[in-house]
C-alpha cells in the first residue's frame, strides 16, 4: 500500500470513528436508555413524586427501593369510602391541565375524567353573587410587587369587603393572603403550559395513581419506615430509620413535604449548605383541610368562593356517578388553623354548617346527613397542604431542587421548578427531573 | 403567490446576462439539538409509551431558485432560493395518537461556482423558520385554549454540490448534496409543544445540522 492510498484508507477510518457513535448516539430517541446501574437508590417518601421516581427507575431497571413513614402510600392523594355511593378523594383531586406526564398518562390509560366546569359565585357582603362589584383578577399580571396578596390588593383598591375573595385566591395556592408573593407567585406561574382546564376522575386521583404507578413498583415500597437521618459523607449514603435500622445506597431522592425539610426533621450528615437550608425557610406551606358533608338535597351551587370560615366550597359531585350530594369545603391557611383548634370533627362540621346556613336560609343544617374531616394538618409526616411562595422567595425553589455532590436527590410538589409546583403533575415532573439528574451524572 | 409570479417574470426580463430558475425536490435529514431533546425527554419521562416518539429526522423538501452569473466572473453565479422542508414524529399506544410536525422554511441567498465542467458547488447564508404543530388524537394541543405553536427562527450557513447532466441548451438536471449547519436557532415554546413544560431542561438557543439529498431541474435563460 502506497503512502498516498495509506492516508485515504486513514482519512476514512478516522472519520467512521468520530462520525458513526454520533449517528448512532443521534438516532436515540431517549436521553437514557440501558443505563446499567448497578447502583441502589433510596427514595424517601411514597407520594406522586417518590412512585413516580420509583417507576422510572423500574423501567430502566435500576435497583430501587421507597421508603414511606406513613401506613399507606399515595402522600396528599388519598381515598375515603363509606360518606357516599362514591369515593371521595381525601387529597389531590384536581387534575389541572391537559397537558402534562399524567394527563398523558390518563388519555393512553383510557381513565376518564370529566372538565369541570363549575360557575363560580361569591359570598359578598352577606349576599351570594354571580360577580363581584370590581374585578379581582388582579394577580395574573407583569410588574406585580413583592408584597403580600392581602396588601396589593389593598394598595388597588379592594378594601376589607374583599378580604375573604382574596382568602380564596390565595388558599387556592394553599397559602394565607398576608403570607403569599403576589410577584413571586406570578413568576413562578409563568412557565405554566400545562391548561387551564381542571379536569375531575370518575374515580379518583389515587385511584388512577395506584393503578398506573404504584401497583407496578409496589413490591419496591416499604410501608411504616419513618427515617431519621441521611448520612451522606461517604460513597455508599446511610439511611437511618426511626427504627433503628440503616439501610445503605448509592444514591438517595429525598420527596417528603417542604414542610418536613423546613422543621429539620430528618438530620443530614453532613448538615445541609446553609443556603439549601435557608431555601427551605423560604417556602411557605400552610395548614390544610378538606371536609366532606353530605346533604339531602343540593341546595347549593356548584362553587362558592368567599366564605368568613371557609373561602371555596365546591360541589364534590361534578364528574362523579352518584345519588348522593356531597358537598367539599376546601379550607385553608388561618381559616384551616382556626377550624383545626375547634378540637374535634363535630366542632368542625358544626361550624361550616352555621356558615352554610348562613349562606342558605338554615337550609345546611336541616339538610345535613353526614361529614368527615381530613386535616392534612395533622398528618405527622405531612404538616399541612402545599408549598407557597413568600414575600423575599428568590430563587429558592431552584437552590431547594438542587442535586448536592450527585448523591442526594430532592423531589416533590414544592421541588417544581417549571411552575407546575403545587399539583400531583408537577411533582411527577421533578420526580423525573431528578431521576433525570440521577442519571445523567452517573460515573 | 401572484406577487412572487410577477417579480419572478420581472427578474427574468430585467437581467441581461443568462440566468436560470431551479426546482429542487429532496430527502432531508435532520439533527435539531432542541427538538431532539424535547422528544428524548418526552419518552424517558413516559415509561407507559411503549411506542417511543420518533426523533425529527427524516422529511422532505422542496426547493425553488433562481440565479444569475457575475457580470465580472462569469463562472461565479449569484441567487438565492426558497427552501421548505416538512419533518414528520408520529406515534400510536393504545389509542392515544401523538402527531407532531415540524415544518422548516428558509429562504438562503447564494454564490455557486463550477469546480469542474459538471460539478457546481454553493455557497448558501440562509435564515431558517421554524414552525412546529402537535395534535393528540387529532385535536391541537392548547393552553388556555389558544393552540400552542413552536415558532423558532436562526441563521444558517449551506454547501452543496450539484452534478449536472445537460438534456439540452436550456433544461439539466442536477443531482444535488447539501450540508447545513445553523449554530443560532431561538425556539421559545419548542419545549412546552413537545414535552409539556418550561424551563424544565431546555435552552431556548440551539443548533440545528442538516443534509439532504435531491434531484434540482434547472432552466436556463440566455441573453436575447
Amino acid at each position: 500500500m502506497d503512502r498516498s492510498k495509506f492516508l485515504k484508507l486513514s482519512s476514512l477510518a478516522a472519520m467512521g470513528w468520530i462520525i458513526g457513535p454520533s449517528l448512532v448516539a443521534c438516532s436515540k430517541n431517549t436521553l437514557f436508555d440501558n443505563p446499567n446501574y448497578k447502583g441502589k437508590v433510596l427514595i424517601i417518601g411514597a407520594g406522586a413524586a417518590g412512585l413516580y421516581a420509583g417507576y422510572l427507575l423500574q423501567s430502566l431497571g435500576i435497583d430501587f427501593q421507597i421508603l414511606e413513614a406513613r401506613n399507606m402510600y399515595g402522600g396528599r392523594m388519598g381515598n375515603f369510602e363509606g360518606l357516599a355511593d362514591y369515593t371521595v378523594d381525601t387529597g389531590a383531586q384536581w387534575l389541572h391541565g391537559n397537558n402534562s406526564i399524567l394527563a398523558d398518562l390518563v388519555k393512553k390509560s383510557k381513565t376518564k375524567i370529566t372538565k369541570d366546569t363549575s360557575e363560580n359565585r361569591y359570598w359578598f357582603q352577606n349576599e351570594l353573587v354571580k360577580t363581584l362589584p370590581k374585578d379581582i383578577e388582579i394577580f395574573d399580571k407583569e410588574g406585580l410587587p413583592d408584597i403580600s396578596f392581602e396588601e396589593y390588593a389593598l394598595q388597588q383598591g379592594f378594601g376589607t369587603e374583599y378580604k375573604f375573595i382574596v382568602e380564596s385566591l390565595a388558599g387556592d395556592q394553599g397559602a394565607d393572603a398576608s403570607q403569599l408573593s403576589a410577584y413571586w407567585n406570578h413568576k413562578d406561574e409563568e412557565n405554566w403550559v400545562a391548561g387551564d382546564d381542571d379536569f375531575k376522575f370518575q374515580d379518583t386521583y389515587f385511584h388512577f395513581i395506584d393503578q398506573n404507578i404504584a401497583q407496578p413498583i409496589l413490591p419496591n415500597i416499604q410501608l411504616n419506615a419513618p427515617i431519621d437521618g441521611i448520612d451522606y459523607s461517604t460513597d455508599k449514603l446511610q439511611v437511618k430509620l426511626k427504627s433503628g435500622t440503616i439501610l445503605e445506597a448509592d444514591k438517595v431522592i429525598v420527596t417528603v413535604p417542604i414542610s418536613i425539610l423546613k422543621l429539620n426533621e430528618i438530620a443530614f450528615t453532613p448538615a445541609l449548605p446553609s443556603a439549601k437550608t435557608e431555601a427551605f425557610q423560604k417556602f411557605g406551606m400552610g395548614p390544610g383541610m378538606k371536609v366532606f358533608l353530605k346533604f339531602s338535597t343540593k341546595f347549593y351551587e356548584d362553587f362558592v368562593l368567599g366564605g368568613t370560615i371557609c373561602a371555596a366550597y365546591a360541589d364534590d359531585t361534578v364528574g362523579k356517578t352518584t345519588n348522593d350530594n356531597v358537598l367539599l369545603a376546601f379550607v385553608m391557611g388561618e381559616q384551616a388553623a382556626y377550624l383545626s383548634n375547634l378540637g374535634s370533627d363535630t366542632a368542625i362540621i358544626q361550624a361550616l354548617l352555621a356558615e352554610l346556613d348562613v349562606m342558605y336560609n338554615n337550609q345546611a343544617s336541616a339538610n345535613f346527613l353526614n361529614g368527615v374531616v381530613f386535616d392534612w394538618t395533622k398528618e405527622p409526616y405531612i404538616k399541612g397542604a402545599y408549598g407557597f411562595s413568600t414575600i423575599n422567595m428568590g430563587e429558592a425553589r431552584k437552590i431547594a431542587a438542587q442535586p448536592i455532590d450527585n448523591k442526594l436527590f430532592f423531589a416533590g410538589e414544592a421541588m417544581n421548578i417549571n411552575g407546575h409546583h403545587q399539583t400531583v403533575h408537577g411533582a411527577v415532573e421533578s420526580a423525573y427531573k431528578a431521576v433525570n439528574d440521577l442519571i445523567l451524572n452517573l460515573k | 403567490m401572484k406577487k412572487l409570479l410577477v417579480l419572478l417574470v420581472l427578474i427574468l426580463h430585467f437581467q441581461v446576462e443568462s440566468q436560470a430558475l431551479s426546482v429542487e425536490l429532496n430527502y432531508s435529514f435532520c439533527v435539531n439539538s432542541q427538538f431532539d431533546k424535547a422528544v428524548r425527554v418526552y419518552n424517558s419521562a413516559r415509561p407507559f409509551l411503549t411506542s417511543k416518539q420518533p426523533l425529527f429526522r427524516n422529511g422532505i423538501g422542496a426547493k425553488i431558485g433562481y440565479s444569475f452569473p457575475s457580470k465580472k466572473h462569469p463562472k461565479v453565479l449569484y441567487g438565492f432560493e426558497l427552501g421548505y422542508s416538512y419533518f414528520d414524529s408520529y406515534a400510536e399506544n393504545d389509542g392515544f395518537i401523538n402527531d407532531m410536525q415540524l415544518h422548516n422554511l428558509t429562504p438562503r441567498f447564494f454564490t455557486s461556482t463550477k469546480i469542474t465542467n459538471r460539478i457546481i458547488g454553493q455557497i448558501m447564508l440562509g435564515l431558517p423558520s421554524y414552525g412546529v404543530f402537535r395534535q393528540i388524537n387529532s385535536a391541537a394541543v392548547t393552553n388556555d385554549e389558544t393552540p400552542i405553536r413552536a415558532f423558532g427562527i436562526g441563521l444558517s450557513i449551506r454547501s452543496q454540490l450539484s452534478y449536472q447532466f445537460t438534456l439540452n441548451e436550456r433544461i439539466s438536471l442536477c443531482p444535488t448534496f447539501g450540508l447545513e449547519y445553523c449554530p443560532f436557532q431561538y425556539s421559545p415554546q419548542g419545549e412546552a409543544l413537545i414535552n409539556q413544560t418550561k424551563g424544565l431542561y431546555t435552552n431556548n438557543f440551539n443548533s440545528f445540522f442538516g443534509v439532504d439529498f435531491g434531484l434540482k431541474v434547472r432552466f436556463l435563460r440566455e441573453r436575447k
